[in-house]
């Protein structure tokens, strides 16, 4: 009987991809909160080939994300589309035993935010990254819905009453979430016919290469129907920055240049007071999150460390809702 | 209350300078090491509470206090009644009372959870 992930991984390779592919280097990436990663090679006489292995984990989260069969049927559906993100190699079943899960290609490029925005080598990717994120929001925006799994539909007030429904299950209120509930119901917008949204479209989910810019989307598991300014708002959500909040797109870039790429790329005209909408909700979604992952564990286990610090990023979230309620963020 | 020495922030220092200096270098696995790197940045955080608490809660009770005109009530009590009254409207979005009560609480906080945060920078900045 094969138990080990190794060995289980071995088993789905030569029933998904050949005979004659070993499984090596296998190696956990630091992944989401909603999914476990390992990295791992396969190599055979003629080839060796680099890929990744993204699983369910156990545990509950916050985002009640898609499933990975969905969320490989979704990535694989914006490759098709021309979105840069990586293929998938094979989609795990029962008998792999692994789990709901999916393998892709592993594709080059460097994630980890603050290197992006800091490293001299990434000068030149920075330049075009924020006309890149409006091309590739263009991109997504315009999939052809038929291509795709039934996915959940979230309009703005189906996503509003969600988090004040875990708001609301949270022990304690806090002030400035009340007020960004009551600004984000009276600006509510109206709903249009729904289009794909990424759902996670931010700096630290884009690969990027030194030269060329973003060459991969990663993270689709968030994936869903709604707004297609949702995406653009979550982009510039300041938590997104940085450090670098004086540029509003993912510590790159300018909102302006950000809507010119995205209309000159046919996504349509951005209305700014929508993508603001989107960026408050944004803030406080983070913010959401952020308490529901250090809250206390009803079975009484304790908390890990890295749960238990979340929780003090909350005020963040407030004092960046804050200057957004006020009026006062900077450009 | 009795003195207690070493005093609680001096025992924090003392762990966290073990941790550091002492378990952060042998440490090779990537993922051991980021997580230390979070638990040092934790006990900074109860450092600077220890340090920075007493008088902001102090100040914020009076500051809330004057914002609900309420003479009486902890402040757990006088949080949740602001809640109440903002949730069911007695407040304007752009209240300037209430925006300034809660841009110094949360400056609070975050003096407390993260000092190089960059609006609180900003913010700081700003003020002087």
């Amino acid at each position: 009987m094969v138990t080990t992930l190794q060995g289980k991984l071995q088993r789905a390779v030569h029933r998904h991809i050949d005979r004659e592919q070993t499984v090596c280097d296998l190696r956990p990436l630091t992944g989401g909160a909603a999914s476990a990663t390992w990295q791992f090679d396969t190599t055979s006489n003629t080839d060796t080939r680099e890929l990744i292995l993204r699983t369910a984990p156990g545990g509950a989260t916050v985002a009640t994300g898609l499933d990975k069969t969905t969320e490989a049927q979704v990535q694989s559906a914006a490759v098709d589309a021309g979105v840069p993100a990586a293929r998938v190699v094979f989609v795990l079943d029962q008998d792999d035993e692994l789990g709901s899960g999916y393998v892709m290609e592993r594709l080059p490029g460097e994630s980890i935010p603050r290197k992006i925005l800091r490293d001299e080598r990434f000068g030149s990717a920075r330049q075009v990254m924020t006309a890149q994120c409006g091309e590739i929001l263009a991109r997504i925006h315009a999939m052809d819905l038929n291509a795709l799994p039934p996915l959940p539909d979230l309009s703005a007030p189906a996503q509003l009453s969600r988090y004040e429904e875990i708001y609301r299950s949270l022990v304690e209120p806090l002030p400035t979430f009340e007020l960004a509930f009551r600004w984000l119901d009276k600006h509510c917008p109206p709903t249009l016919p729904p289009r794909l949204v990424h759902g996670d479209f931010r700096n630290g989910n884009f690969l990027v290469d030194p030269s060329s810019g973003i060459t991969t989307v990663l993270d689709w598991e968030l994936a869903h129907l709604g707004d297609p300014l949702e995406d653009l708002g979550w982009l510039c959500v300041n938590s997104w920055r940085f450090g670098h909040s004086e540029q509003a797109v993912g510590g790159f870039g300018q909102r302006e240049a950000l809507f010119a790429a995205y209309e000159n790329a046919g996504g349509g005209a951005v209305d700014p007071r929508r993508v603001r909408f989107w960026e408050l909700f944004g803030v406080l979604k983070w913010g959401i999150f952020c308490l529901y992952m250090s809250a206390a564990d009803p079975a009484g286990n304790a908390r890990s460390v890295e749960r238990a610090a979340i929780g003090r990023r909350v005020s963040e979230t407030e004092i960046d809702l804050l200057q957004l309620l006020n009026d006062r963020a900077e450009s | 209350m009795a003195a207690y020495h070493p005093t609680a922030a001096e025992l924090l220092e003392a762990v966290r300078g073990f941790l550091g200096e002492e378990i952060q270098p042998a440490l090779t696995d990537h993922n051991l090491s980021f997580k230390l790197r979070i638990a040092l940045n934790v006990i900074k955080i109860v450092e600077r509470e220890l340090q920075l608490e007493p008088q902001f809660a102090q100040q914020e009770l009076t500051s809330l206090r004057n914002l609900l005109d309420r003479e009486e009530g902890s402040p757990e009590e006088l949080n949740t009644d602001l809640c109440v009254r903002i949730s069911r409207g007695d407040f304007d979005n752009d209240d300037s009372a209430l925006l300034d009560h809660l841009e110094r609480a949360a400056l609070h906080k975050l003096a407390i959870d993260n000092p190089s945060y960059s609006t609180y920078q900003r913010l700081l900045a700003t003020e002087e």
